[in-house]
């Protein structure tokens, strides 16, 4: 017999949006429930980017891919806390251009730069977002780099804070150490380990989930539902549930490739940890930035063909990762499939897409380069790095044959917001349809946010609570 | 999906192309380790990819009985090298994909086993 919980208000995910959604909810004397499919474990369970990591904190430990000519693999958090445990934590507010063309194209009511600034606001105001006081020495590479080139570059902040007791490594200020904690002093409940699977529909009102805790069910009835699970599992879960009209039609990323770059003197400190500062010349397009270089990262991108393969890993301080993030303009579906939890997500990048990885590939070598890099590793398997700047150009264009690593984090745009056509979810992240059940995550972006969107999806979700409160 | 028998048949193999691709060279104290991690990592996939990748795992391995009469995990490594380079060469995509997945992921548990273990590549 299935056990049965009740609340007013359920959150399922308690990633980014979620937190905060429950956090203010709470706080406003609701009752909430707030679930979430992964396990609940101390911020230090693991090694950031480690295999301890992705086994405990990643959805199948870091192994799932889109379906399409060029396959893009992608990572999801799913543990108490979601994305914000495992990710870089770079802060931004978004390009003002960008929401205020949101809010025309898509129809969106009572959205703009202006109206998101206050949630920006109060968000930096209690994450407490905070720049490095020393840099990383690969970040100082791409710091000389882009001075060299002329090219504008600088910090990006992180939900990280760097106080005297935490050392050089900081303390992240992921979820489960700011919004969870503040939901839960307010009365939210918290159910890890749980994973819905369904949502009972009577007419158009939710009126219960179906969840599954190792074999047993346990149903959970409400009277409100907000869906906060990622861009994948969210519409996933809706079209499971027998709701397809538009949902996962949209999704959207930020393609990422990489190259390894060695030189003459260490760039390469673990503890440190990530790197942050960003190249902004060409934003937003094309972000140019270091990646964690630990050495299992560094055997993973310097590929199969080097030949002096030992001698490089003997000396791993002294080669460096490094991406080139793009603003797809590709599209890709996410359809349920029958039987298995996972779901089908293909996607195709585009003609211009794969022009814009080869122009991020060329200016990424140009980078590295101007900051003395001596060998850069190339990105495509079979073939032979350079070591020279009149052979950048060959990263241009994938060989014929050969394949490229690209990979992404940020995904969104699966269930857009607005009052247009497109959308599967008006304004305030209402599912059209459906009286009761709400969206409040990476889902609903129109398209790119251009930057980093740990943020924006926070403000998003932060602005349709309030709206859901009447604020 | 991936069941404990399915499981012993690919671990000889498994343990095989790890050996190849990077134990040999860096460490063959860590390959019986890094071979679990890297079964626990197929066994973590989805189903849709994790059963694609155990199936094509096997096909690879039975791909030389017709031909020498052994599995290709019991050839001796320059064979063995020989008969993943002809998929990773080959004009068949998923052939393609399954020979990047040992080289990307294979490479990654491996020295990320060494790396655990307090070790580090010398020269």
């Amino acid at each position: 017999m299935a056990t049965t919980l009740s609340c007013d208000v359920l959150v399922v995910g308690s990633g980014p949006s979620g937190a905060v959604t429950a956090a203010l909810l709470a706080e406003a004397g609701r009752d909430v429930l707030l679930v979430e499919e992964g396990p609940d474990l101390q911020s230090e369970s693991a090694a950031n980017y480690s295999y301890d990591e992705m086994d405990q904190k990643y959805r199948n430990g870091g192994l799932t891919t889109t379906f399409g000519k060029t396959n893009v693999t992608y990572i999801e958090g799913r543990c108490v806390g979601g994305a914000s445990e495992i990710n870089a934590a770079l802060y931004h507010r978004p390009i003002d251009s960008v929401v205020d063309g949101w809010a025309k194209d898509f129809r969106i009511d009572g959205f703009g730069a202006d109206h998101l600034g206050e949630q920006f606001a109060a968000i930096e105001d209690f994450v407490q977002c905070s720049g490095r006081p020393e840099f990383a020495p690969a970040s100082l590479k791409l710091k000389q780099g882009a001075e060299n080139l002329g090219w504008k570059e600088g910090e990006i902040e992180r939900f990280w804070r760097f106080d005297k007791e935490d050392g050089r490594w900081g303390r992240r200020q992921s979820m489960s150490r700011t919004y969870i904690p503040r939901a839960l002093a307010a009365g939210c409940r918290l159910e890890a380990d749980l994973r819905v699977r369904k949502i009972e529909l009577s007419g158009s009102r939710a009126v219960a989930v179906e969840a599954r805790r190792g074999g047993r069910t346990v149903r959970i009835e409400f009277e409100q539902l907000i869906l906060c699970c990622g861009a994948v599992q969210t519409p996933t879960l809706l079209r499971r549930s027998g709701f397809t009209d538009r949902i996962g039609d949209s999704l959207r990323l930020h393609p990422m490739v990489r190259i390894a770059a060695r030189f003459d003197e260490p760039v390469n400190d673990p503890t440190f940890g990530v790197p942050v500062r960003q190249v902004s010349e060409f934003k937003p397009e094309l972000t140019l930035g270091c990646s964690h270089s630990s050495l299992p990262h560094i055997a993973l991108w310097l590929g199969q063909d080097v030949e002096d393969k030992r001698e490089i890993l003997a000396n791993w301080n002294k080669v460096a990762v490094f991406y080139a993030a793009v603003c797809g303009e590709g599209t890709g579906t996410i359809r349920a499939l029958p039987l298995i939890d996972e779901p089908l997500v293909r996607y195709e990048l585009t003609k211009s897409d794969m022009g814009l990885l080869g122009e991020g590939l060329v200016r990424l070598a140009e980078l590295v380069m101007a900051a003395g890099a001596k060998e850069i590793f190339s990105p495509f398997e079979g073939q032979a790095g350079l070591s020279s700047r009149s052979e950048i150009e060959r990263f241009r264009t994938i060989p014929e044959g050969a394949s490229i690593n690209v990979t992404t984090i940020h995904l969104f745009s699966s269930c857009p917001m607005g009052e247009d056509d497109r959308c599967p979810v008006d304004s305030w992240g209402r599912v059209k349809g459906l009286d009761n059940v709400r969206v409040h995550d990476a889902s609903l972006l129109p398209t790119s946010p251009g930057v980093n969107p740990q943020g924006t999806i926070m403000a998003i979700a932060r602005r349709n609570a309030a709206h859901l409160l009447g604020g | 999906m991936i069941g404990p028998l399915v499981k012993a048949r690919l671990r000889p193999v498994v343990r095989a192309l790890l050996s190849d691709l990077v134990a040999e060279e860096f460490g063959p104290e860590f390959l019986d380790e890094a071979t679990e991690r890297l079964l626990r990592r197929i066994r973590c996939m989805p189903p849709h990819l994790g059963t694609g990748m155990a199936m094509l795992t096997l096909m690879w391995d039975y791909s030389s009985v017709a031909e020498v009469g052994h599995r290709a995990h019991q050839l001796a490594p320059s064979l063995r090298r020989e008969r993943f380079s002809a998929w990773k060469t080959g004009p068949i995509g998923p052939f393609r994909d399954w020979t990047q997945f040992y080289e990307k992921m294979g490479v990654f548990v491996f020295f990320s086993t060494m790396e655990d273990r307090g070790h580090h590549v010398v020269l």
